[in-house]
């Protein structure tokens, strides 16, 4: 069982998925504008993030879009020193999972010096490296 | 519902097994159930495969291992629910006998996690969650998932650094005494705390390894248990399955799974048993917050008592629940799909009280519980043995 055992080496196989986001291109096109949404079903009321185009409680497809506030409470954190293959170079990272005002939590990197579980936190919506996305600052910073 | 019974067991060493295709390492301990149990190769009509795959060149492994054990013809199928693929599989081949369509069943789980280089093994790792939202925005790894956890637990309950260290001390010392161990060494509270950190709090020493391995369970029916003269059948008492999200932010609470909680559950109804009554555990500590959890949401002890429990070394042989005496994920290896079966073949020998002495429970009640989770409580399988 020695590391000189012999060995065939398999073809390549190289993935890459090309992911619809249709249904919930709106996120993409708020975040744009500085905005982070959420969806809302008309039906049950049930409030979602990730947004989901149709109500995972009772399956409507009749939702809106909510602008979430921003302001987040910190449930959990962790920061992330070994990264995968297609982040490296970007460790060490913050992770956190943020309680939102209006209920629903979301998971997303943290900017900031300090953490600890019950701060607030300001959730932004970001563009980096020319792609958009979202981000946890402490409360006091209005970002960019 | 026909009862089922344990009634051969196999498993191949863990380890980096180089020396080995994924195939060859199933037939291994497919071989080693099948001359362990009573039955003939023929009386096979069932092999459930449990597999998570992507780390392998096989993506269809099934009825690959079936034409290498001469078992073509027979109904298979690969069976996924992450880390928990192998229990996926014990738990469709317990369907299988349980109702009545068949009346052998073999359960299978093989993974080959070394035939890629350990980035690309990181990688597919942190895909098993919410991919979109969570590892392709942020690159959240395993560990990561697990301490965010951690965390939480030691936040509410004053869980400390040293406590989860010292779940990760224990399994190597009874990893140390099983030969069929990824790793023989013992380590120290001293050797966990210094090595490197992986996402805090967790460290190196915290995680499991990335381990090749494969293991095989053959169960009958009572009538077959009967015809076939077994001596000591070991009784699926119980099982219960549960599962929670797959995105880690829409979590209830980090300080608990509530897939394990809701199978244990589920498994101790249907055992009618209690917790306290289990005297031998396999428990899933892929990192040492895991299997601190894991005593708590089972019922071995409150909610938060956890590092109590391990501080006071009620999980040792000799204490209140010995817990993984096998080395756990932690230290005998964490090949993906054959872990849950991997539990099944260790209580079935602690049951027969056939494993090495050094590591073997004292009885009385003779109930045994494994539990293993798949992703970080997406899939849990809890299941109670008997003799
Ligand atoms: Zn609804």
């Amino acid at each position: 069982m020695g590391v000189s055992e012999p060995f065939i080496t398999s073809k390549t196989l190289s993935l890459v998925y090309r992911i619809p986001i249709s249904r919930i291109e709106k996120f993409w096109e708020s975040l744009k504008e500085g905005r982070v949404l959420a969806t809302r079903c008309k039906n049950c009321q049930t409030l979602r993030f990730p947004p989901s185009a149709t109500c995972p409680s009772c399956f409507s497809p009749d939702v809106e879009w909510v602008e979430l506030s921003g302001e987040g409470v910190v449930e959990t954190y962790t920061k992330i020193m070994a990264a995968p293959a297609s982040f490296s170079g970007e460790a060490p990272y913050t992770v956190v999972v943020a309680r939102m005002k209006e209920g629903v939590k979301v998971l997303a990197w943290y900017e900031g010096e300090n953490i600890s579980i019950g701060m607030k936190v300001r959730l932004l919506a970001k563009e980096e490296h020319g792609s958009l996305t979202y981000r946890f600052v402490p409360w006091d910073e209005q970002g960019d | 519902m026909k009862e089922v019974a344990v009634i051969g067991v196999g498993q191949t060493k863990f380890g980096k097994r180089r020396d080995a295709s994924l195939s060859e390492l199933a037939v291994d301990a497919l071989k080693d159930a099948l001359e362990d149990s009573e039955a003939e190769k023929r009386e096979i009509k069932f092999l459930s495969v449990g597999n998570f795959g992507l780390s392998s060149e096989d993506i269809t492994p099934a009825a690959l291992v079936a034409e290498q054990a001469g078992l073509q013809g027979t109904t298979t199928m690969r069976c996924e629910a992450a880390c928990a693929s192998g229990s996926a599989a014990f738990y469709a081949a317990w369907l299988a006998v349980s109702s009545g369509i068949f009346d052998i069943a073999v359960a299978l789980g093989v993974e080959k996690m070394t035939e890629v280089e350990t980035p690309t093994m990181i990688e597919i790792l942190g895909r098993a969650g919410s991919y979109f939202w969570e590892f392709h925005e942020f690159g959240v790894t395993f560990p990561a998932y697990y301490a965010l956890y951690a965390t939480a637990h030691m936040n509410k309950f004053g869980t400390r650094e040293e406590d989860l260290a010292l779940v990760a001390v224990k399994n190597h010392k009874y990893g140390a005494r099983n030969p069929l161990a990824q790793f023989q060494n013992e380590i120290t509270v001293e050797d966990v705390l210094s090595s490197r950190m992986i996402a805090w709090p967790l460290k190196l020493y915290d995680c499991c390894p990335i381990s090749d391995g494969a293991a095989a369970v053959v169960l009958a029916s009572k009538e077959k248990v009967k015809e076939l003269g077994v001596d000591t059948p070991v009784w699926i008492k119980g099982i219960g399955v549960s599962s929670d999200t797959s995105t880690m932010g829409n979590r209830a609470n980090f300080i608990g799974l509530r897939s394990s909680i809701e199978a244990a559950q589920l498994a101790y109804k249907m055992a009618k048993v209690e917790a306290k009554e289990i005297e031998v555990a396999e428990v899933h500590d892929c990192f040492t917050i895991a299997e601190i959890l894991a005593y708590e949401d089972l019922g071995f002890c409150k909610k938060g008592e956890g590092a109590k429990l391990i501080r006071e070394g009620e999980t040792e042989i000799g204490g209140r629940i010995p817990v993984n005496v096998d080395g756990g994920l932690k230290a005998k290896g964490h090949p993906l799909g054959a872990t849950g079966v991997s539990m099944i073949v260790e209580l079935t020998k602690q049951l027969r009280e056939e494993v090495e002495p050094s590591r073997q429970v004292p009885l009385k009640k003779y109930l045994a519980l494994a539990h293993n989770v798949g992703g970080t409580g997406q899939y849990c399988y809890v299941t109670v043995l008997g003799r």
